[in-house]
């Protein structure tokens, strides 16, 4: 075959050779009995008031930064306001502020835990803001009280996004109770999907 | 030993598309050499297209497109060339019918190219080289920009029979080019092969420097 015409015919199979995109396997469920959440489009980026007390701004900070990160397509993005009345989601400490100390990973699970709550009307519209809530629990040394939250902040900014439920396996970040401070592939395939299915559950009005 | 012998001759033209413009003594440099600045506009396929629940088009808006390009003219119809291409366009997430912003990009091209007079002010250009991109937003390049990717493009110019035209060395080009896209991002999630890239741009150009 003429060289030229080989070369023509190699270019233009590259050109027009299609790719199978990955399946977003293994994940699990995100929604909540049955009904799902995510920020639709148009409130992206999503607000975020934070306690500026102790570790938490560097703490959500990181947190949001390892979610964001999770997306190829900038379906969840986040920022941080001063002003909690325009906020999206609050995230404060319940009780006591932790000293900002470094961290000691062993014993440190169950040092501390949160919530996330929101308040659904009839139709299933978030009345206000969701309220992230941090608490310390007795019986543990400040160093693990700070790894805890590195896994709990990020778990509970997993929820705020729209994952609802915990995980099954005992690996993932989304876990009830997490063991690591990043998202895993499982978490990122959960995420990922959640944003592209459609929601039944709906955020305030602004 | 016929195909290395090939080979061997599509990196002598390569070598000497790139030496020509430097073998000349300087006198007769100056008299070949011109600098050329063209701006258009670039349209691009989807750099991505994945399937999540639904299917995903991540593309690139039309955007603009501003070139610099040095060109040396051999003896004859031939011309060597580099030209240095940047555009900026935002990135469409295309789905269900509806488009979202996913922030932008820019990238830019250097290539190396040879150009033919094919008579009545047309010529037409190949040329060869690379592309990197920089993004403004996270998504697929918040692990990295996939690094410098080769890059061929035809173009096909046209100088209008006007004296100002010529004069000024004005041209309007039709740009053609295709890369092959991949991210760390997009490897890390499981795409195993990159896409293929097709861009056209449409521009005008003019000649700054040199005749």
């Amino acid at each position: 075959m003429n060289p030229r015409v080989a070369l023509a015919i190699a270019v233009l199979t590259a050109g027009c050779s299609d790719i199978i995109p990955p399946s977003r396997t293994p994940r699990y469920l995100a929604d909540a009995a049955g009904d799902t959440f995510h920020w639709p489009p148009d409130r992206i980026p999503v607000r975020y008031f934070v306690d500026p007390r102790g570790a938490l701004p560097r703490l959500v900070h990181n947190g949001l930064s390892a979610w964001q990160d999770q997306f190829l397509y900038g379906e969840f993005r986040a920022v941080v306001v001063a002003d909690s009345t325009a906020a999206d989601v609050i995230v404060r400490w319940q009780d006591s502020v932790p000293a900002d100390v470094p961290p000691d990973t062993a014993g440190a699970l169950g040092a501390c835990d949160g919530v996330t709550t929101y308040v659904l009307d009839s139709t299933k519209t978030m009345t206000g803001p969701e309220h992230v809530s941090l608490r310390v629990r007795l019986g543990y040394t400040l160093p693990q009280i700070a790894e805890c939250f590195r896994r709990v902040v990020t778990h509970e900014l997993g929820h705020s996004l729209g994952i609802l439920s915990h995980s099954p396996a005992t690996t993932d970040l989304m876990y009830g109770t997490p063991a690591i401070e990043r998202p895993t592939e499982r978490d990122r395939n959960t995420a990922q999907v959640l944003y592209h299915t459609a929601p039944t559950i709906f955020p305030p009005p602004r | 030993m016929n195909g290395a012998v090939r080979r061997l001759g599509g990196w002598a033209v390569g070598i000497l598309c790139l030496a020509g413009p430097t073998a000349y003594p300087p006198n007769r440099l100056a008299a070949q050499v011109s600098v050329h600045i063209s701006v258009g506009a670039r349209y691009s396929t989807s750099l991505v297209k994945d399937s999540v629940v639904v299917p995903i088009d991540l593309r690139p808006t039309l955007g603009p497109v501003v070139q610099l390009g040095v060109r040396d003219a051999f003896p004859g119809l031939w011309t060597g060339d580099a030209t240095l291409d940047i555009s900026h366009a935002g990135l469409d997430r295309r789905e269900s019918g509806s488009s979202v912003s996913a922030g932008s990009a820019t990238n830019v091209t250097l290539t190396l190219g040879l150009r033919r007079s094919l008579g009545h002010g047309v010529a037409a250009r190949l040329g060869f080289g690379g592309l990197i991109y920089s993004a403004s937003a996270p998504g697929v390049f918040n692990q990295g920009n996939g690094g410098l990717m080769p890059l061929v493009s035809l173009s096909g110019a046209y100088a209008p029979p006007v004296p100002i035209a010529a004069s000024h060395g004005l041209e309007v080009s039709v740009q053609y080019d295709l890369h092959r896209f991949m991210t760390p991002a997009l490897r890390s999630v499981g795409f195993n092969r990159p896409r293929p890239v097709h861009r056209i741009a449409i521009a005008v150009s003019a000649r700054v420097l040199g005749r």
